[in-house]
């Protein structure tokens, strides 16, 4: 801005005239002081709005992988609860054919006697096949 | 031979016979019971190994649960840091709001040329 002195005192209308300019400047200058102000504000703002996404994103991705670490966990812990009905069962089943196995071969103990039973009887045919 | 002694080996014959095959069929079905009771057990200790290993997994995903509940935990802290900037920011930006309304409302202000310059300087603007 060239505000010039003149070296003959200038006509009150031009003084007036040059006053209102430079209040009007002076307004200009205050407003886009302030208005650069609120810029950097708005600025802080958005980056701290940024920020903000950037970390709710971040968790919302923990808290996915955390629901889905938990289903994982649980459908491990079905499985081995499964595994170890089944595994009692076999156990019952394995118990099962032991005890008939025992039934069975306390059965074959009775039949052994059967079997002197028989022999006595093939000796008693023997004798009267002898006579 | 009398006919006797025919009727006699005849049964002596039929009764050694029968306890034969009551021996066979009674190995047999020993044989039969022991093979189930193996193969039982044998099920059953594959379904045990299953089981351990599905609890090792588990045990896994506990260990993982706890990392990332630990992670979502500071995350939720930085959250709460960032809502404390935000709510500075915003305040911030509701105050350059006011002044520059406030600026923008200033009537017609006296000023001399040396402030006027001064104030148009510090703007990066300044007289030449």
């Amino acid at each position: 801005m060239n505000a010039g002195s003149a070296t003959n005192s200038p006509p009150s209308a031009t003084v007036a005239n040059r006053d209102a300019v430079f209040a009007a400047c002076a307004n200009a200058a205050r407003d886009l002081a302030a208005t650069r102000k609120l810029v950097a504000a708005l600025d802080d703002e958005n980056k701290a709005l940024n920020e903000r996404l950037a970390t709710e994103r971040q968790l919302t991705t923990t808290l996915a992988e955390l629901n889905a670490t938990r289903k994982s966990e649980s459908e491990a812990l079905r499985t081995a609860i499964t595994a170890k009905d089944e595994t009692i069962a076999a156990k019952n089943s394995a118990i099962d054919a032991q005890a008939k196995l025992i039934e069975n071969l306390k059965r074959k103990r009775t039949s052994i006697l059967g079997r002197i039973s028989g022999v006595i009887a093939g000796a008693a045919v023997a004798l009267l096949l002898v006579r | 031979m009398t006919t006797q002694t025919k009727i006699l080996i005849a049964l002596a014959a039929a009764l050694t016979l029968s306890l034969a095959v009551s021996a066979i069929w009674s190995s047999r079905k020993i044989s039969e019971l022991e093979r189930r009771a193996e193969d039982a057990a044998i099920t059953a200790e594959k379904l045990e190994h299953e089981a351990v290993e599905a609890e090792k997994r588990a045990a896994e995903y506990i260990q993982k649960i706890e990392f990332l509940e630990a992670k979502a935990a500071e995350i939720r802290t930085e959250t709460r840091r960032q809502d404390e900037k935000l709510t500075k920011a915003a305040t911030n930006v509701r105050d350059a709001r006011r002044n520059v309304e406030r600026a923008r409302g200033t009537g017609q202000t006296e000023i001399d040329e040396r402030r006027l310059c001064d104030e148009l300087a510090a703007l990066g603007h300044g007289c030449q």
